[in-house]
């Protein structure tokens, strides 16, 4: 009932939707609102249907309506009541309402913030959204749609082990509000071109939406990068996988975008590379969401291959197409006010930053599509592993790290010598130290890496030369950190003295007045001290990380690094649908006891095993009587698995680990701040608890969560509300309206 | 960049292999060279040795039922399972074993054909 109810609102949700395009483009050409307030309404009516079509799927997920393939194959009786909710994103044609009911939601605020303002521009705007919603809502009733039936089922499959984890629960969401939200600026600038309203309003009007759409979609990446780390097993957060670059590209050109819009506001420059970074944007996130669920690229995160490939891929086609079109024809209106006077100004800092940025981003899709291209132009498929990602992508990275120091602070049009002095030569100084501080450090590592570099130039070895240089990135990476480090604390420092002196404030009260009179501009600096640590995090981690992996039996110890890890000993459990064995461990660092950690390995049995599903009951109910009987059972378990795995000539369980990690924090240790130290326990034995164990000590790694952490900050504090640049945007507007009529 | 990505890719470890079926790789003879192959884990090949870390097992090509051996030491994801989509990444032994560096694994629909 309530999916026939769902379906049936689903359908509306698209005749809503192809009304509002269809009306709100005639209303472009007619005379009066009437048109135009027709199409907004029907934007509202599809989010409406579309929020019922969520609801409906959530109440057969809650119910277990496994008449639904889209409840059958993501969530089972058992499963803990968050996986049930969550498991609405687990399937393709979930994922795919979940993008139509964000983009409804989001278009609807957009339209009802809009109801007095930007009326010039709001036609247009409601054709795009509109158009983008009724493409989603097709996928959704005819290519995949989520109520899908059939016959009923007892039980359902459920959702993959490694899914179950409560980053599940927000990552996917928080990954697609940033994948939606660029969709709104794009409207914007499409309304532009269309309304030859190409000033600075779309971009201004919108800027809030996109430092949303980015910092969701960043804060996405790293929650991404966070699970793949605490999930995994492998000790590392980023594989240069498809569907992990798919979401870094969208995220880079909007990066590029949300700086190239300042200096269009600033000196009227860019026009037409902003509207084809926004363009470029939208596109990548459409890619972005078509890559993670067509399996074009073979990739381990895709959890579904299938048949809606053709349909984006015509989609895309039209939109990119179709508004580079438009874009052509609009050239006459976005030439631009001004010229580049000097390289050393803070517009060709930015304009470096961009091409820097969407460099990256194209090396990026050029890279993860090449078994494509290579296929096309060869025949042959060929695929690129990260190491070729790191050479290409790394040496960019840094020159993004040296501009992200220099494009704040660099005077605009030219810079003089005092403009530079005055501001670089102590962070300047700063980085050389900290750079040569580092190359010290290594010793020897950075004598051998300069001697072999030495010899490669000689010889014109551009790739011995290049894989020698490599062991100067870290310290390159430390030195332009602190570079950028010094040069955000001398502008606090320096304009908080100011207002100390102006206005006889403290510290702390000058730093809130401070950042509340220009959120934009030191929320920015926030983003980019986040950035940074980000940054540190990252060279740290991958450079100095170390690995080992030992059998040990219980009471054995292994070293690694400085530290000691003993086996103390190990539980049986079995618990929701797993059993598993939880290994208790104890950890020095440096002779100092640190801590207990428990890691676990667990399998989950096939429950459609009746014997199995009868003696996996048996073991929990003995779970709280007496613990050698509850022992028994579970090594009876393992026992029963491997007998039915010789019956049945295949494995009757899925493993899944839990890694143990040990972060410190401690000032005692000051040179293992940030570190983690990480444990992975592999084929415990269920009798005699011999387990290897896997150890990785990641210094700093840390750094990038914390990174992370302060990058979310700053974005906070530039998406709040603003009433003085509210008040000149509005002013902006008048203008603009007066200058029309 | 464009030069990082060439001067990158001549060198042997720069991350770049064929991308083939089982039934490809086996087709190209005993070919040299850096691959990685695609397939199904064959349901009831696996053999998880050495404590978990290292697991012996057959890639099946699911169109030609083409079938490879392959060895792997490292790291095993948990998604690795009977029938699950794995792409190996290696070279081929003298002794027509497969030796792989990389194992990524897809899971398959979980359990529905399990008996």
């Amino acid at each position: 009932m309530t999916s026939t109810i769902g379906h049936f609102a689903l359908y509306l949700a698209l005749v809503a939707a192809a009304w509002a395009t269809l009306a709100s483009w005639l209303g472009t050409i007619a005379s009066g609102r009437g048109l135009q307030k027709s199409a907004e309404r029907g934007i509202y009516a599809s989010f409406a249907g579309i929020a019922i079509g969520v609801l409906a799927l959530e109440i057969a997920l809650l119910t277990n309506d496994f008449r639904l393939d889209a409840v059958y194959h993501y969530s089972s009786v058992a499963q803990p009541l968050p996986y049930k909710i969550g498991a609405l994103w687990g399937s393709q044609a979930g994922s795919l309402l979940l993008w139509a009911f964000l983009l409804s939601g989001m278009a609807s605020i957009t339209v009802a913030t809009n109801r007095t303002k930007n009326r010039a521009l709001m036609p247009w705007v409601v054709t795009t959204l509109g158009l983008v919603m009724t493409f989603f809502l097709i996928l959704v009733n005819v290519v995949a749609s989520p109520f899908a039936s059939g016959p009923m089922r007892p039980d359902g499959v459920g959702l993959n082990p490694q899914l179950k984890n409560y980053w599940m629960m927000i990552h996917p969401p928080t990954l697609y509000l940033g994948y939606v939200g660029f969709t709104i600026p794009f409207a914007f600038a499409m309304a532009a071109l269309a309304a030859r309203r190409t000033g600075d309003i779309w971009f201004r009007t919108t800027r809030r939406w996109t430092i949303f759409a980015w910092f969701f979609l960043g804060t996405g990446i790293l929650m991404g990068s966070y699970w793949a780390y605490i999930e995994l097993g492998w000790g590392g957060y980023w594989a240069w996988d498809p569907v992990e670059n798919a979401s870094l590209m969208p995220w880079l050109t909007g990066t590029a975008f949300l700086h190239s819009v300042m200096i269009q506001e600033k000196k009227g420059m860019m026009k037409v590379w902003n509207v084809t970074l926004i363009l470029i944007t939208f596109c990548l996130s459409i890619f972005g969401t078509f890559l993670t669920r067509s399996g074009i690229i073979s990739s381990v995160h895709s959890f579904a291959t299938s048949d809606i490939g053709p349909a984006f891929a015509w989609f895309l086609g039209i939109v990119f197409f179709g508004s580079l079109l438009l874009l052509v024809q609009r050239l006459p209106d976005l030439a631009a006010e001004s010229r580049l006077e000097s390289v050393l100004s803070r517009e060709a800092s930015f304009l470096f930053n961009n091409m820097v940025l969407v460099g990256i981003a194209a090396t990026v899709l050029f890279l993860t599509t090449f078994p494509l291209i290579s296929e096309a132009a060869t025949g042959r498929k060929v695929t690129m592993g990260p190491p070729i990602f790191n050479i290409v992508n790394v040496p960019w990275a840094l020159v993004l790290l040296f501009l992200i120091g220099v494009g704040p602070l660099i005077a605009w049009r030219k810079a003089t010598g005092e403009n530079l002095r005055r501001n670089f030569l102590l962070p300047g100084l700063t980085g050389v130290w900290v750079f040569l501080l580092f190359v010290v450090l290594e010793g020897r590592a950075a004598r051998e890496s300069l001697s072999g570099m030495g010899r490669a130039l000689v010889s014109f070895d551009a790739a011995t030369f290049l894989d020698r240089l490599k062991a100067f990135y870290p310290p390159i990476c430390f030195g332009l950190a602190g570079f950028v480090l010094a040069t955000v604390a001398i502008e606090f420092s320096r304009a908080i003295a100011v207002r100390r002196r102006q206005n006889g404030e403290n510290a702390a009260l000058a730093l809130v007045r401070l950042v509340g009179r220009n959120r934009r501009r030191w929320g920015g600096y926030v983003v980019h001290v986040g950035v940074v640590v980000v940054f540190v995090g990252i060279a740290a981690s991958s450079a100095y990380r170390k690995e080992t992996v030992q059998l040990l039996d219980p009471g054995g110890t292994m070293r690694i690094d400085g530290y000691a890890l003993t086996y103390d000993g190990y539980r049986l459990e079995a618990v929701n649908d797993y059993v598993g064995a939880i290994t208790e461990l104890s950890v020095w660092q440096d002779g100092r006891f640190v801590g207990r950690l428990e890691a676990a390995q667990r399998w989950h049995p096939n429950m459609l095993f009746p014997e199995l599903r009868t003696a996996f009951h048996d073991a929990v109910a003995a779970r709280t009587g007496d613990p050698a009987t509850y022992r028994a059972r579970i090594q009876g378990i393992f026992a029963l698995i491997s007998r039915l795995e010789q019956g049945a000539g295949r494995e009757v369980k899925t493993p899944s680990t839990e890694v143990a990690i040990h972060k410190s924090f401690s000032l005692a240790a000051p040179q293992r701040f940030g570190e983690d130290f990480y444990v992975t326990p592999l084929g415990v034995d269920p009798i005699s608890g011999k387990a290897n164990f896997r150890v990785f000590v990641n210094p700093f790694v840390n750094f990038l969560w914390l990174g992370g952490l302060v990058f979310v900050l700053g974005a906070t504090i530039c998406i709040l509300p603003d009433a003085r640049e509210r008040q000149r945007l509005e002013a902006q507007m008048a203008l603009e309206d007066r200058a029309a009529a | 960049m464009a030069f990082l990505f060439v001067v990158g890719t001549q060198k042997s470890d720069g991350g770049f292999a064929y991308y083939v079926t089982v039934d490809e790789f086996l087709a190209h003879g005993a070919p040299a060279g850096h691959f990685r192959v695609n397939g199904k884990v064959k349901s009831g090949s696996i053999e998880r040795l050495d404590s978990g870390r290292r697991v012996a097992f057959t890639v099946v090509d699911p169109k030609t039922a083409a079938t490879l051996p392959v060895d792997f030491t490292g790291i095993i994801p948990d998604t690795f399972v009977d029938d699950a989509d794995v792409v190996v990444e290696g070279k081929r032994r003298p002794d027509g074993v497969f030796e792989a560096t990389t194992l990524l694994a897809k899971c398959p629909s979980k359990y529905e054909a399990a008996k």
